[in-house]
């Protein structure tokens, strides 16, 4: 079982080395072929431009024509189309999210976040020791007011509580 | 003299010290304090998810250039 796995894994290498060797030849024959794009006149003869940026909705869309492809019509994507595929596939949106947590765990990122949360925790607390004391200021009468109702050295006044029974 | 001066200082320092800390941490274990750790993390979580969003378009935004890009280079097999 194992010799048999491991004859599996050591042909798997192999066709993956071989699809890379390919890919790799096809993209250094292809690369050639869009250099010669330049242009064929000397660039002092070339009238002169003026380069103006394209936004991305004004930039002309390449539209393929529709072909008939075994009898069958086929319609090519518009780019809209395509980078929404792209965008939606699992791997790319793995990535895409990896890259908002890399984003978001940045140091800076990071501690803005935690100075956020300690001043909103320092601030409630603040706010609710200060209602405290305004509660129980408000409770109990000031010294102000005890001043002004006695005088130094008068005790609190006690309810009276009379034992006289008056016929 | 000096020397208990000395102690007295630090004696008192260190006693203020460890009284503002215990207060805090009494304060932390209530359940007021509770209500406004989270209401802390709450904030927090909502920065980290507004942080979290803002990477994830930016890096969204990067693809779907780099992919217009390279839908909008012309070919060999566009030229007429």
């Amino acid at each position: 079982m194992l010799s048999v796995t491991a004859v599996l894994a050591v042909m798997a290498l192999a066709a993956a080395v071989v699809a890379v060797r390919a890919a790799r030849r096809s993209t250094s024959v292809e690369a050639p072929e869009t250099a010669p794009d330049a242009p064929a006149v000397a660039p002092e003869r070339l009238p002169s431009a003026v380069l103006v940026p394209l936004d991305a909705d004004d930039r002309p869309a390449r539209v393929l024509a529709p072909r008939h492809v075994e009898g069958r019509v086929v319609v090519p994507p518009t780019g809209q189309q395509v980078v929404g595929a792209a965008l939606s596939r699992p791997h790319v949106r793995l990535a895409i999210l990896i890259h908002g947590l890399t984003y978001a765990l940045r140091p800076e990122s990071r501690d803005r976040i935690t100075a956020l949360m300690r001043r909103e925790y320092r601030r409630r607390r603040r706010e609710r020791l200060a209602a405290g004391r305004r509660a129980v200021r408000t409770a109990r009468p000031s010294s102000d007011a005890w001043m002004a109702e006695s005088w130094i050295g008068e005790l609190p006044a006690r309810p009276r509580t009379s034992t006289r029974v008056e016929s | 003299m000096r020397g208990r001066t000395v102690w007295f200082v630090a004696g008192t320092a260190a006693g203020v010290y460890a009284t503002a800390k215990a207060r805090r941490a009494a304060y932390r274990l209530s359940m007021p304090g509770l209500v406004d750790q989270a209401a802390a993390a709450g904030l927090g979580w909502r920065a980290f998810a507004g942080e979290l969003r803002n990477g994830m378009t930016q890096y969204e935004r990067e693809v779907a250039d780099r992919l217009d890009a390279h839908m909008t280079t012309p070919t060999e097999s566009d030229a007429p």
